[in-house]
């Protein structure tokens, strides 16, 4: 690769890299807990 | 003369490639698709159709990071240049299959409103400030339509159109439209799912991809901070010791202007040229001379090591870098010959 591709390679990737992974933190973290409903969709208990 | 190089079009081992890579695609459908149906609570049979979707889209994602992680290896080592060289038919088979989960997804969640599918896909989910419920079909838009430029740009009429640098530029997108992916998946899939498999497999997907690439980056970055020392005074570069260059390959050096030169050495011949090859500036100087070519590794243009000019028939032009023996070192001139002029080498053992 000529050099000009070689910085852009590098630069993407460093902004790209934690903006992906603070990303994929973020939607882990909010991934809804289990929980079990009756019937009627009501909440019985949520796990911890 | 670029447009009627056929080099990186279909031969039988691309075909042989092509093929197993289908047979592996369809047995990880089939796979998929059979512990889907099993695994699911009896009572509640899993629809095949949201299987499928799901199946072909698990299969983009895990096609595209092999395709992601080639690149870097065949950096690191060798052994992987053969995978660089079917890298383009892997790439346009992962559009393929991206753009089936894309077609049968929106057709199947979108196509029974009175909206245009397309237009539903983009409006039915406004919940943008929600993390739990974000509308990530947007993210999966927004990768398959990079995706589409690079595979419709994919073919070498675009690149010889476009120029080898542009075009180059241009493709890198795709690690953007990687981005993308991973959030597709993780505000997606990831949020209607027990396993921890899935976000498991989603991490060390990225993972894996982000530190190989910010790995040889950095790698790169070193090289290229070593040229800063590197000084011609009167025009000649030292670059090493004729022993150090391998028979029928190459060292690579750094010059003042930044790009690099590939010094050859061909039994007591050694010549340097460019280490951009002309069609995507893979590196010349990790490649090897065959038949007494210079042979590109990544899709095997070759190149006469004297003069930088394609072998008959084709007409490819590179620059070449006159190089002489002073000292029992070689020196390569910093000024490059005009492509395809036949360069000053060394003969070993030839009378000074
Ligand atoms: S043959 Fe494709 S980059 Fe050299």
């Amino acid at each position: 690769m000529r050099r000009f591709h070689r910085r852009l390679h590098l630069w993407m990737w460093i902004a790209l890299a934690p903006l992906t992974a603070v990303g994929l933190a973020l939607a882990i973290a909010s991934v809804p807990k289990e929980q079990t409903n009756d019937l009627d969709g009501a909440l019985i208990s949520e796990a911890p | 003369m670029g447009h009627q190089y056929k080099a990186v079009q279909w031969n039988v081992a691309k075909i042989v490639y092509d093929l197993y890579c289908l047979a592996a695609l369809a047995a990880f459908i089939g796979i998929f698709m059979t512990v889907g149906l099993a695994a699911h609570p009896s009572g509640h049979r899993a629809d095949p159709v949201v299987l499928l979707i799901r199946a072909l889209g698990t299969a983009a994602f895990l096609m595209l990071t092999i395709v992601l992680a080639i690149g870097p290896l065949a950096r690191l080592s060798p052994r992987f240049n053969p995978m660089l060289y079917n890298r383009r038919h892997f790439g346009v088979m992962t559009f393929l299959v991206a753009a089936a989960h894309f077609g049968l997804a929106t057709f199947w969640y979108h196509a029974s409103g009175p909206l245009n599918p397309f237009v539903s896909l983009l409006v039915s989910n406004p919940l943008y400030q929600s993390a739990e419920g974000f509308p990530f079909e947007v993210f999966g838009l927004a990768a398959f339509a990079i995706l589409f430029v690079m595979a419709a740009t994919s073919h070498d009429y675009w690149l010889n159109n476009l120029s080898a640098p542009v075009w180059k530029a241009l493709h890198m997108l795709v690690y953007a439209a990687f981005g993308l992916l991973v959030l597709h998946v993780a505000y997606g899939a990831l949020m209607t799912e027990k396993s921890a498999i899935y976000p498991a497999l989603t991490v060390a997907a990225f993972a894996i991809v982000a530190a190989l690439h910010l790995w040889t980056g950095l790698r790169e970055r070193r090289r290229d901070a070593g040229m800063r020392g590197v000084s011609a005074s009167d025009g000649w570069i030292d670059v090493c010791a004729p022993a150090d260059i391998p028979d029928k390959r190459a060292v690579i050096a750094p010059l003042p202007s930044g790009e690099r030169v590939a010094i050859f050495r061909d039994g007591a011949k050694i010549c340097a040229m460019t280490n951009a090859c002309r069609h995507q500036n893979g590196p010349l100087g990790e490649g090897c001379i065959k038949d007494g070519a210079v042979t590109c590794p990544w899709h095997g243009w070759q190149y006469r090591p004297e003069d930088g000019v394609s072998p008959p028939p084709y007409t490819e032009k590179i620059a070449t870098y006159d190089t002489r023996l002073s000292a029992g070192r070689v020196f390569v001139k910093v000024r490059p010959n005009a492509p395809g002029q036949r360069s000053q080498f060394i003969m070993m053992g030839a009378a000074p």
